[in-house]
Formats: C-alpha cells, structure tokens, sequence
C-alpha cells in the first residue's frame, strides 16, 4: 500500500550503511503476483523479492561496501521493484551475512542529503 | 402389507403425520426423522436436533450427521416411509431418505441455484440458463473488508443452466455463499454450502474480525455490537468473551450472516478488557488459541471533557492483544487556519492515500464546501457531514471528540496537517478530524486503512456521484480538455497509478504506484502539455523542483504513461 516513507530516524539506527549505486543486473527475480486492474489505490500489495547487483559509486556512511564495488543486495517484497539502470542512495542492513535493501521505496525513499544529515546526527560515519 | 416400523421417534412421527389434516413430511419436519436416525452413541434426540438447526449447518452437514448414527432398521423404517406411507413429501425431504438409503446423490439445495456434487474441481451446478452466479467465502470475508454483499462472480449459467466456476483461496470446511443475478438485476435468495473434496480435513478456523466489533459500557452491562452488514466471524461459529478482570466465560453463536446475535449484553463495565477467541467446531474447539483483546471505552483516560468513543486503530498498530501502540492525545487547535487548501492535506501511517488525496482536491476546487462538511459544538466535539453514495439526500452525520493517536514525539500518526504548528493546541485539525469521522463512520482506522477509490470520497464529501476514467481508454487531447474544463468548474479531480505488480516502471520517476494524487489543473509551456498533480504525502514528486513539498507538473505524455485513472463526479 502507499504508504508515505518511514521517518528517516525510525530506520537509521538499524542501518549498516548507505551508499549511492546504481542496479547493474536483477540477479534473482521472485514470481510476481499479477494483480487485476481496479480503480482502488493504497491496497495492500506487494511487488516481489528480488536479489540485485549494485555498483557503488559512493559510501554515504558505514562500511557495507566500498565505493567502486559490486555488492549483492536482497531487495525484499515490498512496495516497489527495481530494474537495472535504477540509481539513487541505498540505506543498507545486514542480516546472517545478507545485505538488505532498507526503505519502504528503496533507492527513492529518501534524497541523499536527508540520509547523510541523519546518520551524521547518530554519530554514523 | 402394513408397515412394521421399529424406531419409536420415526414411529411417532408417523402417527403425527397420519393424525394431521395434513400429513406431509415436510423441508422442516424432516428434522424430527433426521434427529430419530442420527441419534446413538454421540447424540441424543435432543441434542442430534439442536445440532441439525444450528445456525449456517448445511444440508451436507445435516446428512452426515444423520447418516453417523442411522442403524440397519432406522433404514428399514425409512424404505417404508418413502415406499409404504403413502404420505406427501418435499422434495428436499424426500431426497434426504433417498441419499440416506443409497437411492440417490444428496442434493444440496433446490430451487432457483443447486450446487452438484464437490468442490474439488471449482464450483459446478445448475441456474437458469443465463443466470450469473455471485458468490462470496464467508469464512475468510470477516478478516477482509467485505460486505455480504461484496460477491465475485463465479460464472454464467450455459444454455442447460449448467454453470461452473471458482474462487480464490477456498479450502475444506469454507462457509461459501451463493446466489444467482439475472439479466434485469434481481437476485435469488442466498445459498450456503460448506466447501468439501478440496483436503482431507478442515483445518482453517473461522475467523473473527476485532476491529469491528464495538464494545459499550451500559446499564446492563457491556454491549456488544458491529455493522451486520459484514460479517463479523463464520455462520455457526461459536465466539468466547472473557472477562479479564473478573474470569466470566461468555459463549455466542454467529448466526447465519457471521453477525453476533442482536442485543448481546457481556458482564462488566468500562475499562474491562475481553480476551476473544472462536471455534468453528473443528478447530479451537478449546478456545486456547485467543485472537485478541477488547477493551471497553471509559474508565480513567485522564481526558479532560466530553470522551466520545474512538475508531479503533489499523491492524498494523495494534499489539498481538488487540491493544493500540499509540496513545491518545486531545487536539484543541482552530479547525481552520484561512481558506483550506491542498497544502495543509498530509496522508499518515496508514493505507489511504485515496482519501488526503481526496481531500486536497475538494481543497483546490471547493474549499467552501470543506468549512461547510465540519462543525464545531458547543461540547466542543466536532460534527462531520457526508452524504452516503454521494446522495444529497441522505446525509450521515458523525460526532467526533477531538482525540487523535499520536506518535511518541507527540505528531498525529494518522492524517495530519502541513504548513504550521503541529502541537495539540495549535495544529490546524480539519483533515485529521474529517479523516477521523471518515473511520468512524466507515468502521475503524484499518476499515479504511487498505485502499479505497478517491472518487467515492470525493462523492461523499460533495454529495455528488462519481465517474471515472481509465487514461489508456482517451486520447491525451480528451485527457487534458476534461481535466482543464472539470478544474474551471470547480470540480475536483484526482488520479491513480498502476498497480503494485508493475512497480518497476515508477521507481526513480518520483511517482508511486497503487497510489492516490489530487489533479489539480493543466498546463501549456512552450508547446508542452503538462498535469498538475500534488502526493498527498506532501512530499516525494516528479521532478525534483527542490521543494519537496509533493507538488509537481508532469508531460502529459507522461501522465498517461505512469496513470491508469483519472476520478471525476458527474
């Protein structure tokens, strides 16, 4: 459903990083559920997990990946789906060694600026 | 060659019958021959009775139960009984000593819609030719947002009348109501069957939605209420309320909508909480597993002034017993800081962006109408007018107290306003209290919390019907001349994207799918055709103008790409 994005101060904390990156290759791709066509919004459905591969050009904060690297990401079922050429920050976690695209949109949930101030504020360097 | 009938129950049915003035086995005595064979080991008369006429049984259910406990001369007496008696019988009747002799397949209805045989293979049976059949899973309907009448179509009766059809998620045991609809729009009258031939036992319990149920403190005690017309659980489905603070056990059965049974009075009084569970009769028969809690409104809530009671929160801010995560907080601020407008709309934590949607339009087009919709008291409650189905002539009125959850730091979770002071004694409170009365009217915060079409908001704010359009179905021409001339009118307008499974074309675009935008007007720069939109998050747009405050204008090219629908009112 369309939720507006979580407040940046609620999903820092349980940040490992953030980086700005681009999508190079969907990796993985769960089946997604096709959904009929209704003048309804805001229903609560989700777009299907995926496993992607970014490519780092620059660590906003924490040590998730270097920049220049190729980092593999689960993308979880949520609210958006990406596709390669999709760019913007990503705030990541890890869980058992998997990194973890954090964010209800991911890479469009929040500008890099207002990520950046907000690790800054938590002392996440 | 007189009858020797052995049974002394079916025996003195007999002589009932013959000693009437008209002596027929009927749909409904027939009860009493079915109670005299399914009596035994398990069951009495008495109780195989009670359990035949139990609320929501099916005639499936009847015959196994029957069936269980039919000896060899209980079939004997029955052979005479259809063979010998000479006595006048129902069809329905008749058909259950046939499929209790073997004779015949039990037919589970007849009349205008007759299910045939199981459920394995969809739903198969026989309307008149033509007839649309209508069908809706009363057991999984309660934890969902439907309404009784809230039906799918499964199919259309063929030329014999033989009609075949399915429906998602239905498993054994399910409770599925049917009816047909023929070509002038009336209806037959509903059809209950219990799914089977789809697993080897029922194991999904029925359901009991929590979030509908109100609870009252009274005189008597604590009332117990919903909207009848959803279903609140599963027909015949037995519902525990426990006392918590004083143990008391009360147990009601659901009767043949799913609504609790009317004038349902609990011991105890405000501030109690109720533990909850229910039992379909083969699952949780024990009531261990509980569904949740209620609370009864009242009690110390340190509220200062008349306490009116709150819609309930959405499920994602409920705790596993039923409780809100977040505290109430009474608002005073004025209802208005100048004229209303789409700026002050801020949709919150919850899944009705169709709804500040909504409002942000009627602000840009019809601001008087939105000081017009909500009153202040004298009490200091608030009273918030729509018109149901968007009829002028049937407004609802809805009482609201200025009470909102609120978050930790203090912010309404739910709608808000944007553009000055949030604190409880300045921020600007007609959105969040017109969003308020919406839920309350509607049900809760989760009745209206997963999605909703702007369109029927709009028409219940102005009273005034609704329409639609798909924007692939015109041409962007049509588009932009509909939207400009509604716009010049006064008329508001709002927009919905695609669905969630096509995600993947919004992301980095700034617009989201299976959401909500207010339209508010068009415009021409340097040749160019564009739509202007604003999120009713306040935030996140197309673009990137800096702002950031959900504003934006987009190509209209683009417009018909990222939109499916545009709402209009006629």
């Amino acid at each position: 459903m369309a939720l507006p994005p979580e407040p940046l101060d609620e999903v820092i904390p349980g940040a490992d990083g953030a980086v700005l990156a681009t999508v190079m290759r969907i990796v993985e791709q769960a089946p997604q559920q096709q959904y009929e066509r209704t003048l309804e919004t805001s229903l609560p459905r989700t777009a299907a997990r995926q496993v992607v591969e970014l490519k780092v050009t620059k660590v906003l904060f924490g040590d998730v990946a270097a920049s220049g690297a190729l980092v593999q990401c689960v993308k979880p079922e949520g609210a958006y789906a990406l596709r390669e050429g999709n760019t913007g920050p990503f705030v990541l976690g890890k869980t058992d060694g998997a990194v973890e695209i954090l964010g209800r949109y991911g890479p469009d949930t929040w500008p890099e600026a207002a990520v950046k101030q907000a690790a800054a504020q938590l002392g996440k360097r | 060659m007189p009858m020797r009938i052995a049974d002394t129950r079916i025996r003195q049915f007999v002589s009932t019958q013959q000693s009437s003035p008209a002596p027929r086995i009927s749909d409904a005595n027939v009860i009493d021959l079915l109670a005299a064979v399914g009596d035994g080991s398990r069951h009495s008369f008495d109780s195989a009775k009670a359990a035949l006429t139990k609320p929501g049984i099916t005639r499936a259910q009847q015959f196994e139960l029957a069936k269980a406990g039919l000896s060899k001369s209980e079939k004997s007496d029955l052979g005479q009984l259809l063979d010998q008696s000479g006595l006048a019988m129902d069809v329905g009747a008749k058909n259950f000593l046939e499929a209790l002799l073997g004779r015949a397949p039990l037919q589970e209805t007849f009349g205008p819609l007759t299910i045939t045989g199981d459920q394995k293979n969809g739903i198969q049976g026989l309307a008149k030719p033509g007839q649309i059949i209508e069908a809706i899973n009363l057991t999984t309907a309660p934890a969902g947002r439907l309404h009784l009448t809230d039906t799918q179509v499964i199919g259309t009766a063929d030329a014999s009348g033989k009609f075949s059809g399915t429906m998602p998620d239905v498993r054994e045991g399910d409770m599925i109501r049917l009816r047909t609809r023929a070509a002038d729009g009336s209806t037959s009258d509903w059809l209950t069957i219990q799914a089977k031939g789809l697993e080897t036992s029922d194991t999904r319990n029925a359901v009991v939605n929590l979030e509908r149920m109100d609870l009252a403190a009274t005189a008597t005690g604590v009332s117990v209420t919903h909207n009848t017309g959803r279903p609140i659980s599963e027909p015949g489905a037995q519902l525990r309320f426990v006392n918590v603070r004083t143990g008391e056990k009360v147990d009601v059965t659901a009767n043949q909508n799913g609504s609790i049974p009317e004038g349902l009075t609990l011991p105890g009084k405000a501030g109690d909480e109720f533990k909850v569970s229910v039992s379909d009769g083969k699952n949780n028969t024990t009531h261990a597993s509980v569904t949740g809690s209620l609370k009864v409104p009242g009690g110390s809530t340190g509220i200062v002034g008349v306490d009116l009671p709150d819609p309930k929160m959405h499920a994602h801010e409920l705790n596993a017993d039923g409780t809100p995560k977040y505290k109430l907080e009474r608002f005073t601020g004025p209802l208005f800081v100048n004229e209303p407008t789409p700026g002050d709309v801020r949709q919150g934590a919850i899944g009705n962006c169709y709804f500040p949607a909504a409002m942000a339009a009627v602000a840009h087009t019809s601001p008087a109408a939105l000081k017009d919709m909500i009153k202040q008291n004298a009490d200091g409650t608030y009273t918030v007018r729509f018109y149901e189905n968007g009829n002028k002539s049937r407004p609802v009125e809805v009482k609201v107290d200025g009470d909102l959850y609120v978050r930790s730091f203090g912010g309404p979770i739910y709608g808000g306003s944007l553009g000055g002071p949030t604190t409880k004694d300045q921020m600007e409170l007609w959105v969040p209290l017109i969003e308020k009365a919406y839920a309350q009217w509607k049900g809760s915060y989760d009745t209206i919390g997963n999605g909703g079409s702007a369109g029927r908001v709009m028409s219940e704010v102005l009273g005034r019907s609704q329409s639609y359009e798909w924007v692939s179905a015109g041409s962007e021409q049509r588009l932009f001349d509909r939207i400009q001339r509604d716009i010049a009118r006064g008329v508001p307008v709002a927009a919905g994207t695609h669905g969630t499974d096509q995600s993947a074309r919004y992301t980095n675009t700034g617009v989201y799918a299976n959401h909500a935008y207010s339209v508010l007007g068009v415009e021409e720069k340097n040749g160019e055709k564009f739509v202007k939109l604003r999120n009713p998050w306040g935030q996140s747009e197309y673009g990137n103008d800096g702002k950031n405050d959900g504003f934006f204008s987009l190509p209209l090219s683009k417009f018909t790409e990222l939109y499916a629908s545009l709402y209009v009112l006629n």
